[in-house]
């Protein structure tokens, strides 16, 4: 019998990758099963994303190393470029900003937590990848940006690319004296 | 420079309290200190720079592989102010908890004043603080969070510390899902962690 050679780094790799998109999947799952409500499972994944983006953003500035963005446009490009590279291994590309440079899409390359996933008839309102519009709305929080972030095309509900909408609502950076709300 | 001159005693008011005690400068750097030598860089600053005659730490202070250089570490949130941990280090000049919220809510004050007040646009507030006991130095995150540490006047590399400890803040804290935000920072590893992190500083500050 041929001995089997070592597996390369990578392999093993892609295999505990694998083990974040079952955990997401499971996630999704059970929150259906407590939920059973479409809507209500959307908002659960974007509260949680939300949770997530506001500890994320503190070790992203951290590791990242870069510096304060000039204006929206920057953050945007760092998001996509940056942002998602650390944490997913894929890059978005932005396009289509509107005139005031405060909205914008972003578009997923590739998206490792849909891998293996088809979305049955009875879960069709479903935003899979909710969790990535509340880690970025949660994330421009901390960083004194108020955000809409909503999914525009998605290709578990037949579209051909997963598309993000960013849109900057206001900026809110905190001024002396703050509101202390104890 | 009036402002930093108000601001540093305003600030040596405050501390004068608390029992932080300054040391010649030159211990850190001989082996067997000369107290009565003041070093050029004191004199160039027109004071001499003597450890006062305690006798209890006397002792402790002619080992340098015992000196402490960094006193005090503290995080303060920038949104809803708290002082999230503060940690002392030095030999001298423990203070205690009221002390150093004390010391906290006004640095935050400060901070936050100094940003509005600087001439400079774009100011993000205050780096550095040098007073003739200590030295204060500050790391503002994007996000709001403070992190200060208090030093020996003229310790080097502080900021490599401060970028050091924010990402051990960011693992060991934010990453810890029991951890509630903005809530007083009770984690064991972060605690063990900054505790390495300020020994390998001051071992490296040795070394040199």
């Amino acid at each position: 019998m041929p001995t089997v050679g070592p597996r390369s780094g990578d392999a093993i790799f892609a295999k505990n990758a694998e083990l974040f998109t079952l955990t997401y999947g499971a996630i999704v799952r059970q929150l259906l099963t407590d939920l059973e409500d479409v809507e209500e499972v959307n908002k659960q994944l974007d509260q949680m994303g939300y949770n997530i983006g506001t500890r994320l953003i503190d070790e992203f500035l951290a590791k990242a190393n870069i510096s304060r963005c000039v204006d929206f446009k920057e953050t945007a490009e760092m998001i996509a470029k940056v942002g998602f590279k650390m944490f997913l291994g894929v890059t978005a590309s932005v396009t289509n900003w509107d005139i005031e440079g405060t909205c914008c899409n972003m578009v997923l390359e590739e998206n490792p937590l849909v891998d293996f996933v088809e979305l049955p008839d009875t879960c069709q309102g479903l935003y899979y990848c909710n969790v990535l519009c509340g880690v970025i709305r949660g994330a421009l929080e901390m960083v004194s940006m108020k955000t809409e972030v909503t999914w525009v095309r998605d290709v578990l509900r037949g579209d051909d690319s997963y598309e993000l909408q960013v849109k900057l609502l206001k900026q809110v950076p905190e001024e002396y004296p703050y509101k202390d709300d104890e | 420079m009036v402002l930093a001159h108000a601001l540093r005693a305003k600030f040596r008011s405050c501390l004068e309290h608390f029992p932080l005690q300054s040391r010649a400068k030159e211990e850190r750097k001989k082996a067997k200190p000369n107290r009565r030598t003041p070093s050029p860089r004191s004199e160039a600053r027109g004071e001499i720079l003597r450890p006062p005659p305690s006798p209890s730490s006397d002792g402790r202070r002619v080992q340098p592989l015992h000196h402490q250089q960094i006193r005090r570490l503290d995080l303060l949130q920038g949104r809803r102010f708290r002082c999230l941990r503060c940690q002392d280090y030095g030999s001298s000049g423990r203070m205690d908890t009221n002390d150093s919220l004390r010391v906290a809510s006004l640095w935050h004050s400060m901070h936050a004043i100094s940003q509005q007040l600087s001439p400079t646009v774009g100011c993000s507030g205050i780096e550095l603080l040098e007073a003739d006991t200590f030295d204060l130095h500050c790391f503002q995150s994007l996000t709001g969070t403070k992190f200060f540490v208090v030093c020996e006047p003229g310790t080097q590399h502080m900021e490599a510390l401060l970028k050091v400890i924010y990402e051990l803040y960011t693992d060991y804290v934010l990453k810890n899902p029991f951890y509630e935000m903005e809530m007083p920072i009770r984690c064991e590893l972060f605690d063990l962690n900054l505790s390495q992190a300020v020994q390998k500083d001051r071992v490296a500050l040795l070394g040199r």
